[in-house]
């Protein structure tokens, strides 16, 4: 198991779709600053390290094993699941929903809408590897990012 | 005597001696004072004939499960006097003892023991209108509930004894039966500290069938005052603190916390009224706490300057070895007399004493600043300081200042608001310019402050959207819950009322005490996501051993 990660890995840094996807995280998050939708409040984050972690590391492992490993994986399984338009495949846009109306649980409907977008992506590299190593390296630095870019001060 | 009686008599004195050496600190008696508002029969009585507590609370306890009950207590005390006054020396002597005393505690507990946590707040209520005042309860008794503390307020004053024994119920004020409190006598203030040590330590006494609490299991006793009772939590702290543990073995007191008292502390054995002044001094060491006991000194802008003067009485804890445990937060912006307290004793003093309930005109509209907020939360840090000794949150005092005048000033910043002190969400978000200190004492409304507000140009070159503004309030509400100054569960009514003195409604679905981007409240997510994860990843490793 750590070998074959260490083989995606090695795959993902040299694969250009993979690099983009990494540079688009700092440009969402220019994008989020300019459109006033949040502030920049960098830093505090950490003041709270465990809720840091849980938010960064935690919780983008357990999201990427249930959505894109168990829903998205079960939705390829069935004979429309893989049909796809363009670099989307059905199963990769069912699980992003569930993935976007999952977030409306617990959070403003501004910011579960804003996760559409990369949970799309977190699909399409789940699709193009049919492992989790891409999506869940891709959640975390984007949940890593843009918490301790504007979540500021997190309290428990 | 022969030389067996001797030998038999000498244990029997040593046992009983520290009893006879200290029959005047004997613990008082308690006599529940009923509330009849109806015959035996269900008939609504007449109002002479209705017996109701004066000061009872406004609303309805039902809705935190508590109840409140209110008792005559019964003793006798000493009366002291400083050894060394000239030297300003906080310790005193007995000057009296055997001084019989009957005055009234008001509780409000639990209606379960099971639901107490452990905490008594005591406090000495404030007399300066005189007739008694609960501040510490109308502004925090939600903080109090929540936690399952109980709240203690004792009548403290010969003032408001007589004030309760011969005038409350009288025609002029609201008619109630004048016996409810006919037995209460209390003549000389001096007595007030032995009233207080005894109350303190009946309540602690959990096999005393004269304590309203036995059973309940108190194990800690905070006691507060408001205002000028602030001052009396001073001379307490400082005289009597140590006689308690001297007399008692263990303190009546665990912590204390004196708030919007300004410079003063109130003398041992003050004169009656007219006769001398009742507090000590400008430069009088006894005004600053010294006690072995955690203490928090909490001051609104209002008494930092004028005829507060509570910067010249300042204590910075130290934080040296043996010092005391002091604490000095300074609120900026902060009011003698909020909006809620003002309007919570507008009521009382319609129902209570028959007054009308119109407010004060102010010439200017009066500042929305909320005191109750900042208090709560550190009514609260001091019992996690007593309980568990975590000590309160670092803070630092208001600035101040001398103008061209050479006059003392409030330094202030760009929005002429105060620097420094205790930061509340409302002056970190500010509306306008929060006025605290007292523009004069003959102005009527120099107790609750004014404001004045942004004009409308002004308000937008600080917040371009309203949803800034929101935005704004969460990220400020956040900090002080993070920095302990305001609590999480008073976070989401604190942001209302930002957002109505704004005038602006929240659409951005954003909670207080969480930042944007923060997951709310993620434990309710995480065990079912992890329970999935878990069966997901037990499924494949079933389906490649088994395929």
């Amino acid at each position: 198991m750590v070998a074959d990660a260490l083989i995606t890995l090695k795959r993902l840094v040299k694969d250009g779709p993979f690099i983009a996807a990494i540079i688009a995280g700092p440009v969402f998050w220019a994008a989020l600053w300019l459109s006033e939708l949040t502030i920049l409040e960098w830093g505090g984050s950490v003041s709270n390290p465990s809720q840091f972690l849980l938010l960064v590391l935690i919780y983008p492992i357990l999201e990427e094993i249930v959505f894109r490993g168990a829903l998205q994986g079960w939705l390829r399984s069935l004979s429309w699941g893989t049909q796809h338009w363009g670099k989307i495949t059905v199963a990769n846009l069912v699980t992003s929903i569930a993935f976007t109306l999952a977030h409306l649980i617990i959070n403003p409907v501004l910011l579960s809408a804003a996760v559409f977008i990369p949970s799309l992506v977190f699909g399409y590299f789940r699709d193009r590897y049919d492992r989790l190593q891409a999506s869940i390296i891709l959640h975390v630095f984007y949940n890593a990012g843009f918490i301790w870019l504007f979540a500021g001060i997190l309290v428990a | 005597m022969n030389n067996l009686n001797r030998v038999l008599i000498a244990p029997i004195l040593f046992l009983i001696a520290p009893a006879l050496a200290h029959s005047d600190d004997a613990l008082p008696t308690t006599r529940l004072l009923p509330v009849i508002t109806e015959s035996p029969s269900g008939e609504p009585l007449a109002p002479e004939e209705r017996s109701t507590p004066f000061l009872a609370h406004l609303g309805d306890l039902s809705e935190f499960d508590y109840v409140e009950e209110e008792y005559e207590i019964s003793g006798t005390g000493n009366i002291y006097d400083y050894v060394d006054n000239a030297a300003q020396s906080s310790e005193v002597a007995i000057s009296e003892s055997g001084v019989p005393y009957v005055t009234r505690m008001l509780i409000r507990r639990p209606a379960y023991a099971a639901n107490f946590n452990g905490t008594i707040y005591v406090e000495i209520l404030n007399s300066t209108a005189s007739w008694d005042d609960d501040p510490f309860w109308r502004m925090s008794y939600g903080t109090f509930a929540n936690a399952g503390a109980i709240y203690v307020g004792i009548t403290s004053d010969p003032l408001t004894v007589d004030f309760l024994r011969n005038r409350w119920g009288a025609p002029e004020f609201v008619t109630r039966n004048r016996d409810r409190y006919a037995n209460l006598t209390m003549d000389r203030f001096g007595q007030v500290w032995d009233v207080l040590s005894q109350a303190a330590v009946l309540l602690k006494d959990d096999d005393n069938p004269d304590n309203p609490l036995m059973g309940f299991g108190v194990e800690r006793i905070i006691q507060t005052g408001f205002s000028q009772s602030g001052g009396f939590v001073k001379t307490y702290a400082n005289s009597i603190h140590s006689r308690d543990v001297e007399e008692y073995g263990f303190p009546a007191y665990d912590g204390y916390f004196s708030s919007v008292h300004g410079f003063s502390a109130k003398k041992i054995n003050p004169p009656p009224p007219g006769e001398g002044d009742d507090f000590v001094g400008f430069g009088d060491p006894r005004r600053l706490i010294d006690v072995a006991a955690p203490a928090i000194r909490f001051q609104a802008e209002t008494e930092m300057l004028a005829i507060f003067a509570a910067n010249t009485g300042r204590q910075v804890e130290t934080g040296e070895p043996g010092g005391p445990k002091i604490r000095t937060y300074e609120m900026a912006g902060g009011v003698h007399v909020d909006i809620p307290l003002e309007t919570s004793g507008l009521l009382l003093r319609e129902r209570d004493l028959g007054f009308s309930t119109e407010p004060k005109e102010c010439g200017l509209p009066v500042t929305p600043i909320r005191t109750d907020y900042i208090q709560s939360a550190l009514l609260r840090a001091i019992e996690t300081w007593v309980r568990d000794g975590i000590e309160p949150p670092p803070s630092s005092l208001i600035e101040i200042g001398r103008n061209e005048t050479n006059n003392l000033i409030v330094i202030q910043d760009v929005n002429e608001n105060a620097l420094g002190g205790v930061r509340s969400p409302q002056i970190e978000v500010p509306l306008g310019r929060y006025i605290a200190n007292p523009f004069t004492i003959f102005d009527p409304c120099f107790l609750e402050g004014a404001f004045i507000p942004f004009t409308e140009d002004r308000f937008r070159e600080l917040y371009p959207t309203d949803s800034f503004y929101v935005q704004e309030v969460d990220r400020a509400i956040s900090s002080a819950v993070a920095d302990g100054f305001i609590l999480a569960e008073d976070a989401e009514s604190l942001k209302d009322d930002m957002l109505a003195d704004a005038g602006i409604e929240d659409n951005t679905g954003s909670r207080s005490g969480c930042t944007l981007g923060n997951k709310g409240n993620p434990d309710h997510t995480l065990p079912l996501l992890l329970i999935i994860a878990l069966l997901y990843q037990l499924r494949r490793k079933w389906l490649r051993t088994h395929s």
